[in-house]
């Protein structure tokens, strides 16, 4: 076991390096680079100036005058002593920046995630179970109209509703500013903002892991060692969550297992609806502003994210099915 | 005499009409430097100083005032986005003034022209016009108490020109001819040698040549802590924690909580000079801004949310809660015909590309209420003559010039710009349709910023391009649009180039008689419509919604870099 995890990792190496250079790739192939964004920054705020003289400048400060590999293998080594370097146009960090972005973005994809599964594989059950039966018709029918409609759209009609119309909860943001409202009130209050988006979000998932547990239910219950099961008299909850559940579970996790990179990633939609401080937005400004190390830095974090959540996904086929063993 | 009722009631009504003009008088900027700071803050007290908005300011669309609720102390506003200097995620950035957290020498008043004292009382300039003397407070002091000095406003100002700093200013605004400052720039002088420090509290400004936007300029620049920054290389200062999380100003806020990304907020400054700025904070939620900026302001959870579309402009404008202020951009869109490729150096391939466009029906049809055509991009009224050029719609005459110009309607020019929202790709077709009407193939290539930059400036690869803004400074004709000015020197996109206008615009900056300034602009005016030199088409009005509760409020639109807010007069109407 020890020794397939650690295999793994170091399979996992060449992928993370080539990632990187295909990233670095093109970052460079676009045309125009971050100094190119300060210019237009500038232009829009009418200020005329010379900043063809500057820009060179600020090329060498940055040193985007330096050809194109040089500045990779830089990168490379500032990596391999840990650092991811500076963003261009905030000069804090890339490490810092990711760090203070990570939380916002983990409690809002976890809240998500844990909405999805806690709605997504009950109903799904449920649905099976009762195949072909009016509730089974209408979850279908609602799982269709929750994959069909754009999460944009969603948001805009939650806020509309939960914000505007009922005021149960804040249109947008990620708490209260600059209120002491101790540690039960700061709980309570982020919760206030966490609902709407979570929920958005989670609702979005929640369609595709119900149908998936649903097939997976059906094929599982036709199996003839549930029968048996069912003929040795055993009731049905043992039945359903002993024999069927940790059988049919198995193309489930897969599914979960691929959203979690986007626990790390963040939703750009979602977080610029609803002003949320996570991930997907830096990411969007990242490119935005071609900010290199930027980039680089966050395509890295979501690789390591990718190729982790993969291992973790393996890891727990192993522990819900004993015939998968890992040599 | 007995106290009746009557006059009672009329003392009553005295006092306060009283401090409704208390109120009126400027807390912040006009107060003489002999009044002490207790009697700013008293409402009753002052005397009423000069107001610091016009009359004719209170029915205008830019200032929000509210004559039936007397300024109160204290409250919190809180704002989509940031604001002033802190328009990136770093304060240390030079394109803009900060009336928040910094002091300026000078201010411009509401009509963002005429100036009043900041930290400077007075100032004379000699007659010769190469020499300027300003007179600072000796009541300013930094948020950290250090008292402002000559010597601050000596270091902002070669700040500005440092080539570190990234600063773009220097050659632009009317200090290029600061003695010295080509040697400073150039790295061969220490400091500016036309920046004599007089004393604490006076400061000389030497210059070559006479330019009639000094002081204006100076209004354009924020003054910068000295003793906090000297010992930093001016390279690094955009890394330091005073540029990152805490910057130092004299202004009337202080800087308060940050949390990068989220928001950060300004504290009332209780010792401002010119006295505590009414509101307690200002709270700034950074990232907040489209339609979710609309809906959290019409929820009551901000105060200011950012620029309306058409769409916000009908649904706020007869709502009583909501005010638009905002108006008219100095300047607006613009297409550049690229003068370096021979078709369009000849005028009448220009001017026919203006005949063949009927931009009041573009404006109706895509702005409504919130466009006008453009017709120069300079738009302050004083210096663009009644004479200019305008292009009525005239397909017909495009036609003839077209043909007079032996155009080959089969060849296909590239129409480049980053301008890709919705409404802006609806007028990009309609253009393109207009032009195809007359003969006129064009290709319509979009790009994100960074790579229209690269493509237009640094390839300069393109026929037509369109893009934003102007000016109301007109030393700007010769900056922007000088022979000498295409990238990288300038911005001059479209590489106009006309010796004639650019020695009138050259002599127009520095003449110091305003009727033959005057007459010089209109000159160079009348030129470059004459021959169409760019291809301007609209200029936008431009609303920003606020609050009603919000009073002193205002918003111009004009010069936007350098808008003064003046958020010590905002207060909160009482309930």
């Amino acid at each position: 076991m020890n020794r397939y995890i650690l295999r793994r990792i170091v399979q996992m190496l060449p992928v993370l390096f080539g990632i990187t250079i295909l990233t670095f790739t093109f970052t460079e192939l676009a045309p125009g680079d971050a100094v190119s964004a300060m210019i237009l920054m500038d232009f829009e705020s009418g200020a005329g100036g010379d900043e063809g003289s500057n820009a060179d400048k600020l090329r060498e400060k940055y040193g985007l005058d330096r050809p194109a590999p040089v500045r990779y293998m830089q990168w490379m080594g500032g990596l391999l002593q840990g650092n991811l370097g500076v963003r261009i146009r905030s000069k804090i960090p890339v490490a810092e920046e990711i760090a203070r972005r990570l939380p916002a973005t983990l409690r809002l994809m976890a809240a998500a995630v844990v909405i999805s599964i806690l709605l997504g594989i009950p109903l799904g059950i449920f649905s099976a179970l009762n195949q072909y039966t009016p509730p089974d018709y209408v979850l279908t029918f609602l799982a269709f109209i929750g994959i069909s409609i754009p999460g944009f759209f969603a948001a805009i009609g939650a806020i509309y509703l939960f914000s505007l119309k009922l005021g149960w909860v804040p249109t947008s943001g990620y708490s209260t500013i600059g209120r002491d409202l101790g540690l039960w009130g700061t709980m309570l209050d982020r919760s206030r903002y966490l609902v709407l988006p979570a929920i958005v979000l989670g609702l979005d998932s929640t369609a595709g892991i119900m149908r998936y547990t649903r097939s997976s239910v059906l094929e599982v219950v036709r199996l003839d060692y549930i029968t048996v099961a069912r003929s040795k008299g055993l009731n049905d909850p043992v039945v359903v969550f002993r024999h069927i559940l940790r059988n049919a579970l198995l193309p489930v996790i897969t599914i979960i297992g691929l959203r979690l990179p986007s626990l790390f990633g963040g939703s750009i939609i979602i977080e610029t609806i609803f002003n949320w401080p996570g991930m997907g937005i830096l990411y969007l400004d990242g490119v935005a502003t071609r900010d290199y190390p930027l980039i680089m830095g966050m395509v890295l974090v979501s690789a390591l994210t990718i190729v982790f959540s993969n291992l973790i996904t393996d890891l727990t086929y192993g522990a819900i099915d004993p015939r998968i063993r890992y040599e | 005499m007995t106290i009746t009722r009557k006059s009672l009631g009329l003392a009553v009504f005295l006092i306060l009409l009283l401090g409704l003009l208390a109120a009126c008088a400027a807390p912040a900027e006009t107060e003489t430097a002999a009044m002490p700071e207790e009697e700013a803050e008293e409402e009753m007290a002052a005397e009423p100083v000069e107001p610091w908005y016009d009359e004719a300011d209170v029915d205008s669309d830019h200032i929000h005032v509210c004559t039936d609720s007397p300024p109160e102390y204290g409250g919190e506003v809180v704002v989509a986005g940031g604001a002033g200097a802190m328009t990136g995620s770093n304060w240390f950035i030079f394109s803009a003034r900060d009336d928040y957290l910094f002091s300026q020498l000078i201010d411009r008043d509401t009509d963002a022209v005429s100036i009043h004292p900041d930290v400077a009382t007075s100032w004379e300039v000699s007659d010769d016009g190469l020499t300027y003397t300003f007179n600072l407070r000796d009541d300013v002091r930094f948020h950290d108490g250090e008292q402002l000095t000559a010597e601050d406003v000596k270091f902002s100002l070669q700040m500005f020109f440092h080539p570190d700093t990234g600063a773009s200013h220097g050659r632009t605004s009317g200090l290029d001819q600061l003695a010295g400052a080509a040697e400073f720039e150039a790295g061969d002088a220490d400091e500016i040698s036309g920046i004599k420090v007089l004393d604490d509290f006076t400061l000389e400004l030497n210059l070559v040549a006479p330019r009639s936007s000094v002081l204006s300029n100076m209004a354009a620049f924020n003054i910068w802590p000295k003793h906090l920054l000297e010992d930093i290389a001016f390279a690094d200062l955009g890394e330091t924690e005073y540029a990152v999380r805490n910057p130092v100003g004299s202004g009337p806020f202080t800087m308060g909580d940050f949390e990068p990304d989220q928001f950060y907020i300004l504290e009332a400054n209780e010792d401002y000079y010119a006295g505590r700025p009414y509101l307690d904070r200002i709270i700034f939620r950074l990232g907040l801004r489209g339609a979710t900026a609309f809906a959290a302001l019409e929820n009551g959870e901000i105060h200011m949310a950012g620029r309306v579309t058409a769409v916000e402009y009908e649904r706020y404008k007869d709502d009583p809660n909501i005010v638009l202020l905002g108006g008219q951009l100095g300047g607006g869109m613009t297409v550049w015909p690229n003068h370096n490729r021979p078709e369009f150096q000849d005028a009448r391939v220009r001017q026919a590309l203006l005949y063949a466009l009927d931009r009041e029906a573009m404006a109706d049809a895509y702005y409504g209420d919130l466009a006008d055509v453009l017709h120069l991009r300079l738009t302050n009224p004083e210096f663009v003559s009644p004479d200019i050029t305008t292009y009525e719609y005239n397909p017909d005459r495009a036609r003839e010039l077209l043909a007079e110009a032996g155009w080959d309607s089969e060849q296909e020019i590239s129409f480049v710009t980053y301008y890709q929202d919705d409404q802006n790709k609806r007028i990009h077709a309609a253009m393109q349709q207009f032009w195809a009407d007359v003969g006129i193939d064009v290709e319509l290539v979009y790009l994100d910023g960074p790579a229209w930059v690269a493509r237009v400036y640094d390839n300069d690869d393109f026929d037509l391009s369109y893009g934003c803004c102007g000016w109301f400074n007109p030393d700007q004709l010769r900056l922007s649009l000088g022979c000498d000015r295409s990238w990288p020197a300038g911005r001059n996109v479209g590489h106009y180039c006309n010796e004639e206008f650019d020695a009138l615009a050259e002599s127009a900056m520095s003449e110091p008689d305003p009727a033959k300034r005057k007459e010089m602009l209109y000159q160079a005016t009348e030129i470059i419509t004459g021959e169409a030199g760019e291809i301007p088409v609209f200029r936008p009005t431009r609303y920003s919604a606020f609050s009603a509760s919000v009073c002193n409020n205002i918003n111009r639109q004009l010069d936007e870099p350098f808008a003064e807010r003046y958020p010590a007069n905002w207060y909160l109407a009482g309930e």
